[in-house]
């Protein structure tokens, strides 16, 4: 059966219901599947299965992206996909997934963050009745009903995720990491904490949260060797395809509105771009509060006036836009680092009369992916410039020097 | 940006709604869902060493553990009574049979979630033995197998629980009592602060160390208790397959046993309680099926019968009469002694000692014991009270020692 052309609309008989009842359905329960999502939630579930080396992985993205609500999703989908496993083995717990909150003081202490861990898996009594020292048999060792130290909580963690064996650890906004220390040095030395943590427990620990989690992960080669990393982009209007993608988002939620007259918000695709830089999960919010504004007003269907109502200041989209584009400028100079990579290997990146290497059926996909690195950045591409002498100069005695300004241009890069 | 028109509609990828309401889970186990040591073994674990286990995995003490999770549950409704507790008297009861052992079993196997704990009790044998003369009154244990179990977790036995058990059936030792560090004897059997492994009263190790061994653990145990020991540690192996198969009777015991005691030729309760050293009253009691055999003489009559506790409980007959009476085996109980109780005549007793103590020999000098045998000896109707002495002491006489 082939998959419905047209995003399903919101039940009728919802218009039947209530303000809040209309408000809850669209806030909870209309979270639609795009590509970026997708994309994305594939991703974490290969780590997760697959139960690679690469432990400690980044869930990287913009602010308003959608990054918990596909956290939800993915939640979701491993309870659904172990639920064998659950009903075979009472004492396993499917995933141990938990926030990170902003500390009162300024700094974080990882006993925090090992007491919200243990309190996901539902494991409180040595935070709420103290610890014992672990077994030793060198000699007396004394207990006492007492606060539990940060080893001590560590050694109870890794404890509890060996015995409870949930499939990842989720850690969301994991920026609140940053504020564990004051130097880089230090702040390699706690992100080592982690990834000892989950090489320990042989579990995947995904940290969710914006851009600046990425350069932390490549503070040595260890860490970067252990680390993965998955990004969910916004949809960016300088690419077609992208645009068609968010409008496809626009339309989704546009019939999902459960109000009398179905709104047009595509006509307005270029006013709901702007005002949400592409990011899905802005969007959402946008429409959830336009439509609490239009219920309120009791009008047959959303208006632009409605969305006007709640838009976000300037000054804040473009503080967010001024962040995405410094994240996504990290995420780009990893492609653009491949030439250095190689310089530094000592490995020709136009080696002459080198072998083509072919895939097995003949073809040589290999060559052009080569090709396309060759180029440097903001180098041209050299289709797009015509060469020679221009038709109508060649019946001139000297010719031009067309390189000339090409020249130049090589010299500057 | 470039304005692109968003084209038709139907060119457009198609989006679909995605449920992100989180599927409800199934109840997860409260506590961690340790698996009992050794079932079906002759070392199996015992509850209070699960417990303890599980109180080291969760990383609290004991006593945290019951107050909060244990108790609340094993007790019912009632109100936690620190007091009955915390002195840990009544604790080591629970690897024993009866409501408190089935309370316990059935609080932990709700917080675990899981069924085979009763295997760490002596629930499985609760129809055909007593409390008494079931559990020792103190802790156990021997010091090799700790340093064996040490590797991969130390852990109690039910068998080091168990009062005939006496020696360690792997090392063929004696089982020890008194902690090398400390000196404590007399350790209790389960308390709040009991730790596998460790004296409950300084936390010392209690197994042997690699290399060195506490002189005590060298002697070898005496074959009766040896014996007696390799008995129950092959009950308690057959629990599980022998217990699920046919889960013995309080009257099939007792069929068992009167028609193992017909078939070896045993034709009265004197000759029976003559095999296995009880008194004649209590083998009379078995044969009415008025009182289930304590452990340890239900232990002597299968190997009396030359069986295992399983066949003998399993109907199997002696193939032949057992004519030679029980050699083997402990001393008699000093309960097993006539006790005849007589009348007390205070005004013909007092002449007769009057005159026994004027006389002034050794064998009158009057001390607590010899008062009595004197008394006895002297006068047959005296009530041989051995206070007597002291409470009866005519006025101006040397103390009585």
């Amino acid at each position: 059966m082939s998959e419905p052309k047209q995003p399903s609309r919101f039940p009728r008989e919802l218009l039947a219901s209530g303000k809040d009842a209309r408000f809850a359905y669209f806030r909870r329960q209309c979270t639609v599947e795009h590509t970026n999502l997708k994309g994305a939630l594939g991703e974490l579930r290969r780590y997760i299965r697959r139960s690679l080396d690469r432990r400690l992985i980044a869930f990287v993205g913009p602010t308003g992206v959608g990054k918990t609500k596909l956290k939800e999703v993915l939640e979701r989908m491993v309870i659904e996909e172990t639920a064998a496993e659950l009903d075979a083995d009472p004492g396993r717990v499917p995933l141990a997934s938990f926030n990170l909150y902003a500390p009162e003081r300024g700094t974080l202490a990882w006993s925090d963050v090992y007491s919200s861990c243990l309190g996901s898996m539902n494991e409180d009594l040595v935070t709420q009745h103290g610890a014992r020292p672990p077994s030793s048999d060198d000699g007396p060792a004394r207990w006492s009903h007492r606060r539990p130290t940060t080893a001590e909580l560590r050694e109870t963690l890794k404890e509890t995720i060996r015995q409870r064996r949930p499939k990842a650890i989720i850690i969301d906004e994991a920026q609140h990491l940053m504020q564990m220390a004051g130097s880089g040095k230090r702040l390699s030395v706690q992100f080592d904490n982690l990834k000892s943590l989950a090489d320990h427990t042989q579990t995947p620990h995904i940290l969710v949260g914006p851009y600046q989690l990425l350069p932390f992960f490549d503070l040595h080669g260890q860490l970067s060797r252990r680390s993965g990393f998955v990004h969910m982009p916004r949809y960016d209007a300088a690419n077609p395809d992208d645009l068609r993608r968010f409008n496809s988002v626009v339309l989704a939620f546009q019939r999902l509105l459960p109000l009398e007259g179905e709104p047009d918000l595509l006509q307005h695709y270029t006013y709901l771009y702007e005002n949400t830089l592409g990011c899905v999960g802005l969007l959402k919010s946008w429409l959830d509060e336009a439509l609490d504004i239009a219920l309120e007003d009791e009008a047959p269907t959303l208006t632009r006036k409605h969305l006007s109502r709640c838009v976000l200041p300037v000054t804040k989209l473009r503080r967010i836009l001024l962040e995405i584009k410094d994240g996504e400028h990290l995420v780009a100079e990893e492609g653009l680092g491949r030439d250095v990579l190689l310089a530094e290997l000592n490995i020709d990146p136009n080696p002459p009369d080198s072998g083509e290497i072919t895939a097995p059926d003949g073809e040589a996909p290999a060559k052009q992916e080569r090709g396309k690195q060759r180029r440097r950045a903001f180098e041209r591409k050299p289709s797009r410039d015509p060469v020679g002498v221009p038709e109508e100069m060649r019946d001139q005695a000297t010719p031009p020097d067309c390189t000339a300004p090409y020249a130049t241009l090589g010299a500057e890069t | 940006m470039k304005a692109v028109k968003p084209g038709p509609v139907e060119d457009l990828p198609a989006v679909h709604p995605l449920d992100t309401t989180r599927p409800p889970l199934p109840t997860r186990s409260r506590l961690f869902r340790l698996e009992p040591i050794g079932i079906g073994t002759p070392l199996v674990e015992s509850l209070t060493s699960y417990v303890g286990r599980l109180a080291a995995a969760h990383h609290v003490s004991v006593g945290t553990l019951l107050a909060r999770e244990i108790l609340p549950l094993a007790r019912g409704n009632n109100p936690v009574n620190k007091n009955e507790w915390m002195d840990g008297g009544h604790l080591g009861s629970v690897n024993g049979i009866g409501p408190l052992a089935q309370g316990w079993v059935d609080a932990v196997g709700r917080l675990t979630m899981r069924s085979d704990t009763r295997w760490t009790t002596m629930l499985p044998w609760d129809a055909i033995t007593t409390f008494k003369g079931l559990l020792r009154p103190s802790r156990a244990w021997c010091p090799r197998c700790y340093g064996d179990f040490c590797s991969g977790g130390a852990y109690e036995p039910l068998l080091w629980a168990l009062e005939p058990a006496l020696a360690c059936p792997v090392h063929r030792t004696p089982l020890q009592h008194r902690c090398p560090h400390c000196e404590a004897d007399r350790l209790p059997r389960f308390s709040v602060r009991f730790r596998n492994g460790c004296c409950s009263r300084c936390d010392g190790w209690l197994g042997t160390h690699e290399g060195v061994q506490s002189p005590a653990t060298d002697d070898a145990a005496d074959p009766a208790s040896l014996q007696t020991t390799l008995s129950l540690s092959e009950m308690l192996a057959a629990g599980p397959s022998f217990c699920l198969a046919s889960q013995p009777t309080r009257q099939q015991l007792f069929a068992a046993l009167r028609a193992c005691a017909r078939a070896a030729g045993i034709r009265t309760a004197e000759e029976l309680a003559a095999a296995v050293s009880v008194h004649n009253a209590t083998a009379r009691w078995w044969l009415l099926s008025k009182q289930a055999p304590e452990l340890g003489p239900l232990l002597r009559l299968a190997a009396h019968f030359g069986m295992r506790i399983t066949e003998f409980l399993g109907g199997v007959l002696p193939t032949t009469p057992v004519t030679k009476p029980a050699s083997a085996g402990p001393a008699k109980s000093p309960r097993s002694r006539k006790f005849t109780r007589r009348l007390f005549d205070g005004e013909a007793i007092r002449p007769v000692l009057q005159a026994a103590l004027d006389t002034q020999t050794d064998t009158c000098r009057p001390r607590r014991r010899s008062a009595a045998s004197t008394a006895g000896t002297l006068a047959p109707c005296i009530c041989t009270c051995p206070s007597y002495a002291k409470h009866s002491r005519p006025s101006g006489q040397p103390t009585a020692r």
